[in-house]
């Protein structure tokens, strides 16, 4: 199939706006009579509070309001679990709490009013481990909880322990993660506006979903949804980060509004930022594998416990995605994998680009390398003896039956592109001098979108104006990924039309259909045959319109190239404008709503069996590194990134994905960390969190693999998050070539490569 | 926030003028640590009443050759001392320490002088600007005095300028041929990191090969910048081809040790700094038996 419109390297219809500066970002907005608000956040990682005296600050000149939890309506929300704090109560549960929030007239009076608000607390012993919070009679975080469990999940299928009896070798391993940082490039901002447009509030931000962002608003203030209307902005970078933060951000900003009657505008510092946010979870993890002596897998047992900090967050469906993907891309007869999520005193946790799958890829990965090393087998032979195929059963009973398993593929084009065997036989030969080299890949399989989380729909507006220009609004939100362009290609393709017909506008939770949250690496594959589908009805539309018009049976229309011609004469029948006129002049109505709901799935959560997901993307990722092993530096040479997407709609968006998501894997592989000690973080700002510069790329070869998936907008799935996830996996196998010494522990820091484990300066409070 | 009344000058006269009439002046040069602390409110920040801006005044960027010396104006920025042939010619170590500074917007803007000033523990410069045996030009009012910048430094943070005295010169004198040079750094990163760990080495090595007047300082392994002296003469009088690179490497990392006591960073520096001094020793040695 050759397509006009997608499958097409377009530049980005955001890119003119956003190169020459023009593009307005949440702080770039100001409104007359706007107040600024200031949140005073806990000094403690958990106490009680004792006694909050806002008196003082009330009196100082510029305040307008201080509001504390006492004037919230519903002070707890949440999109899982309804127990976040918009602001602390009794208690602090961790060092970003809020307390109370200052409007006023200047940035400096508000900062000014926060000095003088007096917290009276009474600090409490807090549990910064999750083990420990695990422990039978461990102090609660929740208090009317019974247990610190947020969550477990179970996976059973077959006998593990008749599989391990079968084995011949068996390797038991413990790996762990860290706390990382989103660090977008644009910390938390919005302006909230009271009573503008018929509604209670109007939020606009920097808000990666403005639905759940409305939901959260909404339920704290105790009104309908159709009396909040959120507004997104462009947005400086989300990756999963901008969800209940901003949520909360908002109901804060709202409440300041309603309060005051006035816009009231917040924007954090990178420091505040770092402190409240949530962070992607840390991960202990505990394997066990059993292996014929022939390399094939017997049974696998997995216990991965991740810490959620204070609230649930998004543990429960984090930890859900790790269950079922916890084994890897492996054929096992016998599998047995708990997770579990425990609250602690530590930042809250939740949702980062990858979701639960870069933790137990780094342990699986490690695993199956070193499983190799054990079998004396290369890397890739030990995978390809247990990938998946088409008609594999995974460990949830799921047989992968209706797209192409292109894992084989993806390997062997990625091992292509890197050269990986003449450089794994190379790097295994003895190396002399202090710098040694090493090469190592990692494989994955990923459920596209939701699977069994939530309900699985979205949908989209088109709607074609008197002069044929075309307005598209859907639900889900542009994060910087280059959602608007794909979704204008897809519109335009499907319409025959030109790219500059089209005006993409934002999300406006008003207008614009609900549509979940843009996460799960789904707006392609879900927004996309939303969009698709709006477009095809337009199109039916037009065709009868026309069909009827010139005589023509419908199925002999094309729309391409801006006109209409009849497809067995390949002859022009009227350009797409004159189309337009002929249905206005009829009276015919150009805008439709498109809708997509996902196919259905299915899963057992007492046995983790069932179909969790409706379709999977499959990856592999092969790093190149030199480790100087006298000094413990790391040095990626080269990363080569083979990704099946079923259909690249935009392939440069899709680089652009590679590159992106490549670099975060390997920030999250050698160096990013937020270092916590006892509740408190000691890196809030990137003096001391450091991510990797542009100096520190390497050479990076993306490489598009194209099976077309049946459920897809022209077969297209995903990219957003299988990028991320076999970095650090790969990276730390180069490394233990390179070195021949194993580290299961992220980030791979000089102290662990040259010593084998991490230092802590010691000390705590910032 | 911290509140100050801002100066600015363009004149030497004038800004020695307001440092004798005001008391508790700052002064602002590139602004690289200075803004950063500002925005922070960083302890480290002394209290202050005024700000001086001495960014503008002309005979502070002066990078001259005179007298066997080459004199560098506190205001020339890294970017400057990376591109000036005069230092890539002469100083080739305060070149490649430089480049490992930051960024290119914060070479830009960073300069020698406040590198020197503040005083870091982890200042780039300061490693091979002491071992280049510097001198610094502390003008006041009063007059000139010129002190070793080994001297100069008197803590963590901490220099011996007086109040009214602002730093007008960097000295450093011409090497001879038979010198030879080299700058190590481990960063987190290849680019806005700071030093894990560095080392500067100037030696001269005879026309027999025999090390001497070896200056030895790392950066980021003492409290502030300091010299090396047992490591030094354990070097001075051996000859190139004879060197023990393993028993130099341990006695510079007890020599650290012995400075700093045990710290929670010492298991990984004590190795690491032997390393530094034995690929700074084999670098030179490869140049001056190239050079033979």
């Amino acid at each position: 199939m050759v397509y006009s419109k997608v499958n097409k390297p377009i530049i980005r219809v955001d890119a003119y706006e956003k190169v020459i500066g023009k593009a307005k970002f949440a702080a770039d907005l100001y409104f007359p009579n706007m107040l600024y608000g200031k949140v005073l956040r806990s000094k403690y990682p958990y106490a009680r509070i004792v006694k909050i005296d806002i008196e003082k600050a009330l009196t100082c000149p510029g305040v307008e309001a201080v509001i504390t939890a006492d004037d919230i309506p519903n002070n707890e929300f949440g999109v899982i679990v309804q127990n976040q704090q918009v602001l602390a109560r009794q208690q602090v549960l961790y060092i970003g709490d809020g307390i109370a929030v200052v409007a006023a007239e200047t940035k400096e009076a508000a900062a000014k009013a926060l000095g003088l608000i007096k917290v009276e607390y009474e600090e409490l012993p807090g549990i910064f481990d999750p083990e420990e919070a695990a422990k039978k009679g461990a102090p609660l975080v929740h208090s009317e909880l019974e247990n610190n469990q947020v969550v477990h999940h179970r996976l059973r299928k077959g006998d593990t322990e008749r599989g391990f009896a079968q084995a011949e070798v068996i390797l038991e391993r413990e790996y762990t993660t860290q706390f990382v940082e989103h660090a977008y490039i644009e910390p938390e901002s919005l302006v909230a506006v009271p009573y503008e447009h018929n509604t209670l509030v109007t939020i606009y931000g920097s808000i990666q979903n403005p639905f759940s962002c409305r939901n959260a608003v909404a339920s704290v203030l105790k009104v309908p949804l159709n009396k909040v209307r959120i507004i997104q902005n462009h947005m400086g970078g989300s990756f999963g980060g901008k969800d209940e933060v901003m949520s909360s951000m908002a109901a804060r900003a709202a409440l300041l509004a309603l309060k005051t009657n006035r816009p009231v505008k917040m924007v954090n510092t990178r420091d505040e930022s770092i402190l409240e946010s949530y962070k992607r979870h840390p991960y202990k993890m505990k394997y066990k594998v059993g292996a014929t002596k022939e390399g094939k897998l017997a049974a696998m047992e997995i216990k991965c416990l991740a810490d959620s900090g204070a609230y649930a967050c998004q543990t429960p469906f984090v930890t859900w995605r790790s269950v079922v993907q916890a084994t890897g891309p492996y054929e096992l007869p016998n599998v047995k994998t708990d997770t579990y999520g425990y609250y602690t005193n530590n930042v809250y946790t939740g949702a980062m680009r990858g979701y639960g799958s870069p933790q137990i890829i780094f342990a699986q990965e490690s695993l199956m390398d070193e499983l190799a090393e054990e079998l004396k087998m290369t890397p890739m032979e030990l995978r390809l003896k247990n990938i998946y195929h088409n008609n594999s059963i995974t460990a949830s009973g799921q047989k992968l039956d209706n797209h192409q398993v292109s894992l084989e593929e993806v390997i062997n084009k990625a091992v292509e592109a890197s050269n990986y065997k003449d450089k794994y036989r190379e790097y295994s030969k003895p190396q002399s001098g202090d710098k040694k080299r090493g090469i190592g890949m990692a494989i994955s399989f990923r459920g596209c979108s939701l699977g069994a989380e939530a309900t699985d729909a979205a949908g989209a507006i088109v709607a074609i104006q008197r002069d044929g220009s075309i307005l598209i609004s859907c639900g889900l939100a542009e994060n910087g990924e280059g959602l608007k362009t794909v979704f204008t290609q897809i519109a335009a393709e499907e319409l025959g039309v030109d790219i500059r017909r089209i005006n993409y506008m934002e999300v406006d939770t008003s207008v614009s259909p609900e549509s979940g949250a843009t996460v799960a690496s789904r707006s392609t594959i879900l927004g996309g045959n939303a969009v698709k589908n709006a477009a095809h009805q337009l199109k039916e539309t037009l065709a009868e319109i026309v069909a009827a018009e010139f005589k023509i049976k419908t199925n002999n229309l094309d729309f391409k190239n801006e006109n209409i011609y009849e497809k067995n004469k390949n002859q022009k029948i009227i350009s797409f404008d004159e189309a337009i006129t002929l249905a206005n002049q009829q009276g015919i109505f150009l805008s439709v709503y498109g809708w997509y709901k996902a196919p259905d799935i299915s899963w057992d959560e007492e046995n983790g069996q069932g179909r969790p997901y409706f379709t999977y993307v499959y990856g592999c990722q092969i790093a190149e590194v030199e480790v100087d092993t006298a000094t413990g530096q790391i040095e990626v040479l080269k990363m080569t990134a083979a990704h099946d997407v079923g259909r690249a709609i935009n392939p440069a968006c899709l680089k652009g994905q590679i590159y992106g998501g490549v670099m975060m894997g390997l920030g999250y592989g050698i160096m990013e960390e937020v270092e916590t000690a006892n509740g408190y973080i000691k890196n809030t700002n990137f003096d001391e969190y450091l991510i990797p510069t542009v100096k520190d790329m390497p050479e990076i070869i993306p490489v598009i693999v194209e099976n077309p998936d049946p459920h897809g907008p022209y077969g297209a799935k995903s990219i957003g998050e299988p990028t991320l996830e076999l970095g650090a996996p790969a990276i730390a196998n180069a490394v233990a070539q390179a070195t021949g010494k194993r580290i299961r522990h992220l980030p791979l820091n000089l102290e662990r490569v040259l010593l084998g484990h991490s230092l802590s300066k010691g000390g705590t409070k910032k | 926030m911290i509140s100050y009344e801002f100066l600015t000058t363009q004149k030497i006269e004038e800004a020695l003028n307001y440092l004798d009439k005001f008391s508790k002046v700052h002064i602002l040069a590139g602004g690289t640590d200075l803004l950063v602390n500002l925005y922070k409110e960083s302890p480290r920040l002394p209290d202050f009443d005024y700000l001086l801006d001495i960014s503008n005044i002309p005979e502070l960027k002066i990078i001259n050759s005179i007298n066997k010396f080459i004199e560098i104006g506190p205001l020339v920025t890294h970017s400057r001392l990376i591109n000036e042939p005069l230092i890539k010619n002469n100083f080739p170590v305060l070149m490649e320490a430089a480049y490992t500074i930051g960024s290119t917007q914060i070479r830009n803007r960073g300069t020698i002088g406040g590198n020197i000033v503040n005083a870091s523990p982890a200042a780039d410069l300061l490693p091979p600007l002491i071992a280049l045996r510097a001198e610094v030009e502390l003008t006041s009012r009063k007059g000139k005095r010129v002190l070793p910048l080994e001297e100069f430094l008197a803590g963590p943070y901490k220099t011996k300028l007086q109040a009214n005295e602002l730093l007008t010169k960097i000295k450093i004198p011409l090497l001879s041929d038979n010198y030879y040079t080299d700058f190590q750094k481990i960063g987190r990163r290849k680019a806005l990191s700071i030093a894990r760990l560095s080392l500067a080495l100037v030696t001269k090595i005879d026309e027999e090969g025999i090390f001497q007047d070896t200056r030895v300082v790392p950066g980021s392994a003492t409290p502030y910048p300091q010299s090396l002296p047992v490591t030094e003469e354990a070097i001075n009088g051996i000859s190139i081809f004879q060197i023990n690179l393993e028993e130099i490497g341990k006695i510079t990392s007890n020599e650290m040790v012995s400075i700093t006591g045990e710290r929670w960073s010492t298991p990984y520096k004590k190795p690491t700094i032997a390393v530094l001094i034995k690929r700074a020793l084999e670098r030179i040695i490869k140049e001056a038996k190239t050079n033979e």
